[in-house]
């Protein structure tokens, strides 16, 4: 038995302290916590005492003298055991039988290993590879420095690859995380050139309400389930797939002529979850992507596909859209808009137009107007609110323009009072993501203080949809706003799910009845039947109802003979610019005179 | 006694096998003096006496890995001359060569002596 002070100072970092002789098992050298351990199978028992001497420069070295005793040393270390290094002719147990037995042990598998063998039969080396070694030492060894630099690539490799397997799936769904699904789409479209793939963005609707009613458990469920089809679909088109975000898949797979049959079948899968909430999908897709196209901008061709899918409509039915460039052309507008927004604002773009407001009697006159926002581009010429502001309210800078409204609106008024003599109330929106704002009505208090205007004189506007989504809360900021003396109306009242019957706990002074239940009331008996029961509800509250979008003398006559109030629409007037509703206040001071 | 001159003397490569041993000359030495006892020559000539290739084979293919770490280079490249024929389990009279390792296994044993 060989003693320990033979093996003191084969290097500085080597502290031997016990010989592996008799004590298989044992390590060289003092176990540092940092330190990682690897075992050595040899018969051998120079060779054993050589290559432990050398790895014990960097690791903790378990030494064995046959697999029986390697695979023994393994099992009680599993989990700790960074490399084993194997001779193949042993006692007992050889190096091929350790390799495979260590291979298909799902406690150690991921344990790489090296075979040391003397060179030349390749066929040995072809076996041994086959059973899952990864690199080969030859015999005679080569310089220790050569043999610790190839061990220590071959555990990073190792653990890089744990690392890898570790993090490059979803943990919920299985499918890839965003990173490494860009990067395998890259790879595998540019290994299969010949394929003609399409990029895919599948949503799922309804996600959110469901883990709203149910708890998360059931909305992870559902998409678990989504995924499930979506890996066996993936399967057979040669694809891969990605949870990107909450409820969002980015795929990527063999063109097809039609994915009705993914929407169905994960549509099927839904049932299991036994609910009442109707989920739906959503697949933008993006055909035949380009190969130049694709490697020189991956995550643009899904955004493509994106855009294809958040054209469509959230909420309807399943629904499948395909990237066109009119949708392009559309997505680019809303960029280039969103980035111009600051500009705009600072070069005063935004005009605020007012549309006049009527009552509604034999001789109709001016009792208000609604501050309208418009964007006057100086190269696209006007733009649309339709298109300007749901881009705004998505990205978060429609408060900016609100203020920019509120203040601007305030200003004009207080001018018109002044050149006028008169006041013409006017009416300014606000957003619903304004009451989530808490120094809201000490804005509005601040505003009508600065431009000396009564709380009559100017109203605020808040859209019904802002009153379904959290109901205590817009209660609670509509009460401040009206102990403070503001006027709230209601706007677009029956286009979202508000019913009458909510109208009683609400504190507000106007209903405006959203322009759907004006146009066509005058050929539709069931849409005057329902607007008679609205107006005669409200006034019942002691709201003044106020009509949207009166285009014509029958539904004007109409509305007058329900007893609505007040009508606004293209009847009178389109909105206009500041100064040319100059001349609607002028006509309303004769008719005062 | 074992030195590195009479290990030169012997012919080995000692820059070679101090190299692999980090250039520590008495573990060199220790390595080397474990040599004459390492059970393969006794398993490699009981197998020849016997006849038995596959086991001689598994006795100087080990022994050839051992002689090679440590750069013995003569009866090294015995050992090599020997495993070569035994892998193919090549039937010939295997006397001559054994004879040549038992004689450097000899020399080994003496120079290890002290």
């Amino acid at each position: 038995m060989a003693e320990a002070a033979d093996f003191a100072g084969i290097a500085e970092k080597v502290i031997v302290i016990q010989v592996p002789m008799k004590e298989n098992g044992t390590m060289y050298s003092k176990a540092e916590d940092m330190r990682r351990t690897v075992v050595v199978a040899e018969d051998e028992i120079t060779n054993l005492l050589l290559l432990g001497g050398i790895l014990s420069i960097e690791y903790n070295v378990l030494t064995a003298e046959n697999g029986v005793q390697a695979l023994k040393i393994l099992k009680e270390n599993a989990g700790r055991i960074s490399l084993l290094l194997t001779d193949l002719i042993m006692p007992e147990m050889n190096g091929f039988d350790l390799i495979k037995t260590v291979k298909t042990d799902p406690e150690l598998e991921k344990i790489p290993i090296i075979v040391l063998s003397s060179s030349g039969d390749a066929k040995t080396e072809v076996d041994c590879l086959r059973y899952g070694a990864v690199e080969f030492l030859p015999k005679p060894y080569g310089m220790p420095a050569t043999i610790l630099a190839r061990v220590q690539r071959i555990i990073e490799l190792s653990e890089d690859k744990s690392i890898i397997q570790a993090t490059e799936k979803d943990l919920l769904t299985g499918l890839y995380t965003n990173g490494y699904f860009l990067e395998y789409a890259l790879r595998l479209e540019e290994h299969h050139h010949e394929r003609d793939y399409d990029a895919l963005v599948l949503d799922i609707d309804r996600i959110k309400t469901l883990g709203d009613l149910y708890g998360e458990g059931k909305a992870n469920r559902a998409l678990q389930l989504a995924a499930n089809e979506i890996i066996g679909y993936l399967a057979d088109v040669h694809g891969i797939g990605s949870r990107f975000n909450q409820n969002t898949f980015y795929l990527l797979c063999e063109h097809q002529e039609s994915y009705e049959c993914l929407i169905q079948t994960i549509e099927r899968s839904f049932s299991a979850l036994d609910t009442d909430v109707r989920l739906s999908l959503r697949l933008g897709i993006l055909p035949h992507v380009g190969s130049e196209d694709f490697s020189s901008d991956v995550m643009g061709q899904f955004m493509k596909a994106a855009v294809a899918c958040s054209s469509l409509k959230a909420g309807g039915p399943s629904s499948i859209g395909f990237f066109d460039e009119k949708l392009q052309e559309q997505n680019r507008l809303k960029e280039s808009l969103l980035k111009e927004f600051e500009q705009a604002l600072e070069q005063r773009q935004f005009l605020v137009f007012y549309q006049p407001k009527f009552s509604i009697e034999d001789k109709p006159k001016l009792r208000s107007a609604e501050a309208l926002v418009r964007w006057i581009h100086p190269e696209r010429g006007m733009i649309s609110p339709g298109i300007f502001i749901p881009l705004l309210e998505q990205n978060g800078l429609i408060q900016k323009l609100d203020r920019y409204v509120w203040e601007e609106a305030a200003r004009q008024e207080a001018e018109w009072k002044e050149r006028y003599g008169i006041s013409v109330p006017i009416s300014v929106n606000v957003s619903r993501i304004d009451l989530y704002d808490p120094h809201l009505v000490q804005t509005f208090r601040s505003i009508v203080d600065r431009f000396k205007l009564d709380f009559g004189e100017y109203l605020l506007e808040i859209t019904e949809s802002a009153y379904s989504s959290d109901m205590t809360q817009m209660l609670d900021v509509i009460g401040r706003l009206k102990d403070e003396g503001f006027r709230i109306e209601m706007d677009d009242f029956g286009s979202g799910y508000s019913s009458l019957i909510r109208l009683t706990d609400m504190p507000i002074d106007v209903i405006k009845l959203d322009m759907s239940f004006i146009r066509g009331l005058e050929k539709d008996s069931r849409k005057r039947d329902l607007v008679e029961l609205i107006i005669a509800m409200a006034k019942k509250l002691g709201a003044i109802v106020v009509a949207e979008g009166v285009e014509l003398e029958e539904q004007f006559n109409i509305l007058k003979n329900f007893g609505c109030d007040v009508a606004q629409g293209y009847y009178f007037s389109k909105p206009v610019p500041a100064d040319e509703f100059g001349k609607f206040i002028e006509q309303k001071c004769r008719q005062e005179d | 006694m074992l030195t590195i001159d009479t290990l030169k003397a012997f012919g080995a490569n000692t820059d070679e096998g101090m190299g692999r041993c980090l250039n520590n000359e008495a573990f060199y030495l220790k390595l080397v003096k474990m040599i004459p006892q390492d059970k393969n020559f006794s398993r490699l000539y009981d197998c020849i006496g016997s006849n038995d290739l596959e086991g001689a084979f598994e006795a100087a293919h080990a022994l050839k890995g051992a002689l090679g770490n440590l750069s013995l280079t003569p009866i090294y490249n015995k050992a090599v001359e020997l495993t070569e024929y035994l892998r193919n389990r090549t039937q010939m009279d295997y006397a001559p060569l054994v004879s040549e390792i038992k004689a450097l296994h000899s020399k080994l044993i003496e120079l290890c002596s002290d």
